[in-house]
């Protein structure tokens, strides 16, 4: 075996902190040049250890801190689909909102035609009307603001003016004096349809 | 059973703060050395070690468990932010800054300490992480091979080139100062 051979033998003791072994003892008794390399690397391992001894580090400062990056970055997340959550659900309450608004316009639409037919999507006001006498002759009140879903309406007979019908978009010969009429009055209290009652001539 | 680097790296990108901080118990100490032993200052170190895992975190990370470990990718995002420290002329003035009061002081305790780390930066590239991984993180041929991409021969002949090239810069200092081998 020559020298070349034998570094490998004598880097991988000084590596692993070995003696080395007894034929390798006899070659650095007879070859100087091994032997210097023997003490080098001997000299350099034991360098190593100190320094990868001296490097053992821990911090706690640094762990915080890094958690704390993390907690950040995994809370972005948890914004972006906070913000998304809270986008589904304007969108949902917006159509909502729209569906509304075109239910509560529908049924004035029907009360105008038809006072006394149910309107799809307002039930209660069109069952309510439906008790109203069944001769339909109500006619709705022109500009009134349509009734919401779910509100209470009363049907009052009462005696009006020919100017008053006037006011509801009904016109009468302005001679008469009052005349009976059946008003369906919403919860707001303003007249959403009107019946005359009577043998009145428009 | 001990979960795999890969594995906890799955779960803390769905948000495991367990899975992380297991990942960086597990990682973040050898992270911090190579970095130290590649830059000889504490503070580029903790830099460095900091800064590979916020890379981790970051949305645009470019880890890829096709192309190789999680580790492995540490230590190549280390040795690019030590690179990146080296380009930049903040890390030469804080080198010199670190050595003559932080390592010298707190850390090495020895002018030949001080020397090694000024000779292991010294050394070419590849025989320097050959050093590092092997004779001071203390990995295997096998290992070291996997983190560094190349043969467990090549490996082999690197540590052996760059302990003569250290061993070699180091002998007056060591000579002058009375150290044995034996």
């Amino acid at each position: 075996m020559d020298c070349r051979n034998w570094i490998v033998e004598v880097v991988e003791s000084a590596r692993a902190g070995l003696q080395p072994d007894a034929q390798l003892q006899k070659h650095l008794r007879e070859c100087p040049r091994c032997t210097d390399r023997w003490d080098d690397e001997q000299r350099l391992s034991a360098e190593l250890r100190t320094m990868r001894d001296a490097a053992s580090s821990r911090s706690e400062v640094r762990r915080e801190a890094i958690m704390r990056e993390f907690e950040l970055a995994h809370g972005t997340v948890m914004r972006r689909s906070v913000k998304l959550a809270f986008s589904i659900a304007a969108i949902l309450l917006l159509t909502l909102a729209l569906g509304q608004v075109w239910r509560n316009h529908r049924p004035a639409d029907t009360i105008a035609q038809n006072p006394g037919s149910s309107a799809p999507g307002n039930e209660f006001e069109a069952s309510v009307l439906t008790n109203v006498p069944e001769d339909d002759d109500f006619i709705a009140v022109p500009y009134a603001p349509p009734l919401a879903p779910g509100e209470f309406i009363r049907v009052v007979r009462t005696q009006l003016r020919p100017n008053a019908l006037a006011r509801m978009g009904i016109y009468v010969d302005a001679s008469l004096s009052e005349m009976p009429a059946d008003v369906v009055i919403g919860e707001d209290g303003f007249p959403r349809a009107v019946r005359v009652l009577g043998d009145i001539q428009f | 059973m001990v979960q795999s680097d890969e594995e906890l790296y799955r779960q803390m990108r769905k948000g495991d703060q367990r899975a992380f901080a297991e990942l960086y118990e597990r990682r973040e100490p050898a992270l911090f050395r190579y970095a130290l032993y590649l830059s000889g200052s504490r503070i580029v170190a903790e830099e460095v070690a900091h800064d590979a895992f916020i890379e981790l975190i970051g949305r645009d990370t470019h880890f890829d468990e096709r192309r190789g470990s999680l580790e492995a990718y540490l230590y190549g995002v280390a040795r690019n932010l030590v690179r990146v420290m080296q380009r930049r002329r903040t890390f030469e003035q804080g080198v010199e800054q670190v050595t003559a009061h932080d390592v010298v002081a707190d850390l090495i305790k020895g002018e030949r300490t001080a020397a090694l780390y000024a000779a292991i930066r010294e050394l070419p590239e590849s025989y320097r992480d050959a050093v590092v991984l092997c004779d001071l993180e203390e990995k295997s041929y096998e290992e070291a091979a996997l983190l560094m991409k190349c043969a467990l021969g090549t490996v082999r002949s690197r540590v052996y080139r760059a302990r003569m090239l250290l061993a070699a810069r180091l002998k007056p200092l060591m000579l002058s100062a009375g150290v044995r081998g034996r």
